[in-house]
């Protein structure tokens, strides 16, 4: 993703790119049954078109995975997304967990989304980037407030939210407006009989009425570049009209485990404190850092 | 098993995808050698017959023609490696006698 979009831009940002399909070969293929189809959705700030309609509680590190669900499960309806990440990260690796969650909330099949972390500077990192897509979206840090305090919060907002989401009118949209993406589940002997076949078939029929094809997982079309690559809009990964990105067009990038330069091996990673907790300000030099007494392991030797 | 049937209702044995294709894959468990073997072409729905000369396990390949060294395996119709042992129809394709072009 990041090698297509331009630094700081999120995925789902502003509506559906531009189309663009320039493959004969899909062209041929393109089935008339589709023309004029239409699917119902709920059309989002931004123009996108969602076909599912989610409250999203969304932890911003896996510390507070556990106030997310909690308040998933005061608040029938709402959907908590526990994941293990947000922590010991850093530099590209870090940027990549941020613009996930970002997109993960920019989706359309999310009407409403409250982000829950440790820091509120942190949280409104996410909040900020989702917020661009106009919908509604709220963040709570649980630092100085508590979890209970934290979970009743967000509850109240959930509530709201639920509420709004649930009023919200279905209508018949365009097949240009449909977004279908692919992911890998899981490969055995009968998925390049049967399900690869389909899910290609889809894309080819489907892509030239305008939809939107993306996929993620590229190294699973290993020995099938050449296929991917006849029906992409451009040689590079293109934003547009594409199926497929090139492995072989990535720009070259260091190790995503990269520590910062002047970023002591024994901090930013000690007891569970994952640098992004002590502040944005924290980072940027030693003296800055507030005291904490913590206790740290022996140098060595 | 009606679903897993084409129109003539048997079952096949071995699945092409492409008329193109040389080499069909086992679809059933315990394929035997000297078996008259269905097959069925998952493009047009049309069937065939290989008689079929080795084991061949679930998933694996079977040679639709006679094959020679350095000819070109198509599968989904497309090329998917090359043959580095001659091989006869209705045997075993697998790795003792087809290699990948790209490494």
């Amino acid at each position: 993703m990041a090698d297509v979009l331009p630094q700081g831009e999120t995925p789902f940002v502003g509506g559906a790119p531009d189309q663009h399909f320039t493959s004969q070969i899909a062209q041929k293929r393109a089935s008339e049954d589709f023309v004029n189809a239409t699917f119902t959705g709920w059309r989002r700030e931004n123009g996108r078109v969602g076909v599912r309609n989610h409250v999203v509680i969304l932890p911003l590190d896996d510390l507070s995975n556990a106030a997310c669900e909690a308040v998933a499960n005061n608040i029938k309806g709402v959907m908590a997304l526990p994941h293990a990440y947000g922590r010991l990260q850093f530099g590209e690796d870090l940027e990549i967990h941020f613009r996930t969650l970002i997109g993960v909330g920019s989706n359309p099949n999310v009407a409403a989304v409250v982000v829950i972390g440790i820091e509120e500077q942190w949280t409104k990192r996410v909040v900020d980037g989702i917020a661009k897509t106009g919908k509604p979206v709220v963040g709570f840090g649980i630092e100085q407030h508590g979890d209970i305090a934290t979970i009743a919060r967000a509850s109240y907002v959930a509530k709201k939210y639920v509420q709004w989401a649930t009023e919200l009118p279905k209508e018949e949209c365009p097949i240009t407006d449909l977004w279908i993406s692919t992911k890998c589940g899981e490969s055995d002997t009968t998925t390049g009989l049967s399900s690869c076949p389909t899910v290609g078939n889809m894309y080819d029929k489907l892509i030239p009425h305008g939809i939107y094809g993306v996929f993620g997982e590229t190294s699973e079309i290993t020995g099938a570049e050449h296929l991917c690559k006849e029906r992409a809009a451009s040689p590079r990964s293109p934003r547009s009209g594409s199926v497929c990105g090139s492995p072989t067009g990535r720009r070259h990038r260091g190790p995503q485990d990269r520590r910062p330069l002047g970023q002591p091996a024994d901090q930013g990673q000690h007891r569970g404190r994952a640098h992004h907790h002590r502040g944005e300000g924290a980072r940027e030099s030693r003296e800055d850092r507030p005291r904490v007494q913590i206790h740290r392991r022996p140098a060595a030797g | 098993m009606s679903d897993k049937t084409n129109g003539d209702g048997r079952v096949p044995h071995v699945l092409a995808h492409s008329p193109k294709d040389n080499v069909a894959v086992a679809v059933i468990e315990g394929l035997k050698a000297e078996t008259d073997a269905f097959g069925v072409v998952t493009e047009n729905n049309e069937s065939f017959g290989i008689y079929v000369k080795n084991d061949i396990p679930i998933g694996h390949k079977v040679a639709l023609t006679d094959l020679k060294a350095g000819d070109t395996v198509i599968k989904y119709g497309q090329d998917v490696g090359r043959i580095v042992a001659d091989i006869a129809k209705g045997e075993h394709v697998h790795t003792q006698n087809m290699k990948t072009k790209r490494w």
